[in-house]
């Protein structure tokens, strides 16, 4: 199989996964989060408790992270699965794993179902820790405000 | 597929091409230590195989591989110098085992998570094999993680 030269624009992956993130919440928790900023960014992420990661590959080549603090990702996970969770453990984490994936399956979808394939997800846990992409690829980061609190979701793509 | 071994031939190939390491397999290591990692390199891997290549060590052997790969005094290293070169290499070993596994396969970008105290999961993974390597007297580590959830 060859893989034709991408013709998605970052700016069409960034905008696929902001309407992603807007149905993923009111499908999954009923509840409404608002975009408050999206910029460019050098390769320096600011640190956070829980990332969700989903790599993307096909007609475009990259990764989208879903970055929450941990007593945001606490508040969606009690949300998400009606239990009275009070610290990160194992269905928090699955939860931000969850979370991505079903943000970079939606921005899939409605950019090119047939020639993106998305990755397990993967999740990083633990206070303060920081992400980088490779050199060169083109991030972005849209900023969410939550019931919960704020929510980032960065994407950095190949040129 | 792809063994301990394997894994031991292509990160002494990448390490010794490209930046005249000399990587040897290192067999004082505890498993589980890989928690005490300061920075992860993670590739994904999708296609006919799914999985992901990590690669992990401590905070000395990162600045070794940055003053190496940028051909720099370890005095001079910059954070930015350090999360690009951990990125080169994990995109390099990725890319090789990546030509081990079933195709076609397609690799990510790779990513690279620093810090103190972190913990690294893939969700629907187990580890598949993994290799320890003495670099410069500091151990790297590297984990190959195959999709355990076929749905």
């Amino acid at each position: 199989m060859t893989l034709t030269p991408s013709c998605v624009t970052t700016s069409e992956v960034i905008q696929a996964l902001i309407e992603s993130t807007q149905v993923a919440f009111i499908t999954m928790l009923e509840s409404q989060i608002q975009v408050v900023d999206c910029c460019s960014l050098g390769k320096f992420q600011t640190a956070n408790d829980l990332t969700g990661m989903i790599g993307l590959s096909g007609e475009i080549t990259g990764t989208v992270l879903v970055r929450l603090d941990q007593q945001v990702a606490i508040g969606v996970a009690r949300k998400l699965l009606n239990q009275n969770l009070s610290v990160v453990d194992d269905e928090v984490r699955d939860m931000a794993g969850e979370l991505a994936s079903m943000i970079a399956g939606g921005a899939r979808q409605m950019i090119s179902d047939a020639t993106i394939t998305l990755s397990l997800p993967t999740i990083i846990s633990g206070p303060g820790h920081r992400i980088s992409f490779e050199p060169g690829a083109d991030v972005q980061r849209i900023c969410f405000q939550s019931e919960w609190g704020p929510i980032c979701v960065e994407a950095g793509i190949r040129n | 597929m792809i063994t301990q071994e394997e894994i031991f031939v292509i990160a002494q190939n990448v390490l010794g091409t490209m930046l005249h390491i000399e990587a040897l397999p290192d067999d004082q290591i505890a498993e589980g230590s890989e928690n005490e990692a300061a920075f992860t390199g993670c590739v994904q891997i999708t296609g006919s195989w799914q999985g992901a290549v990590l690669v992990q060590g401590s905070s000395h052997l990162e600045r070794i591989l940055a003053s190496v790969f940028f051909e720099l005094p370890e005095a001079d290293v910059t954070q930015a110098d350090i999360r690009d070169a951990i990125a080169e290499i994990t995109n390099m070993i990725g890319g090789n085992i990546k030509g081990q596994v079933p195709s076609p396969s397609y690799l990510s970008i790779p990513t690279v998570t620093v810090g103190s105290d972190f913990n690294f999961h893939l969700a629907g993974a187990n580890v598949l094999s993994q290799a320890v390597l003495d670099c410069h007297g500091e151990p790297l580590r590297i984990v190959l993680c195959e999709r355990t959830d076929k749905s």
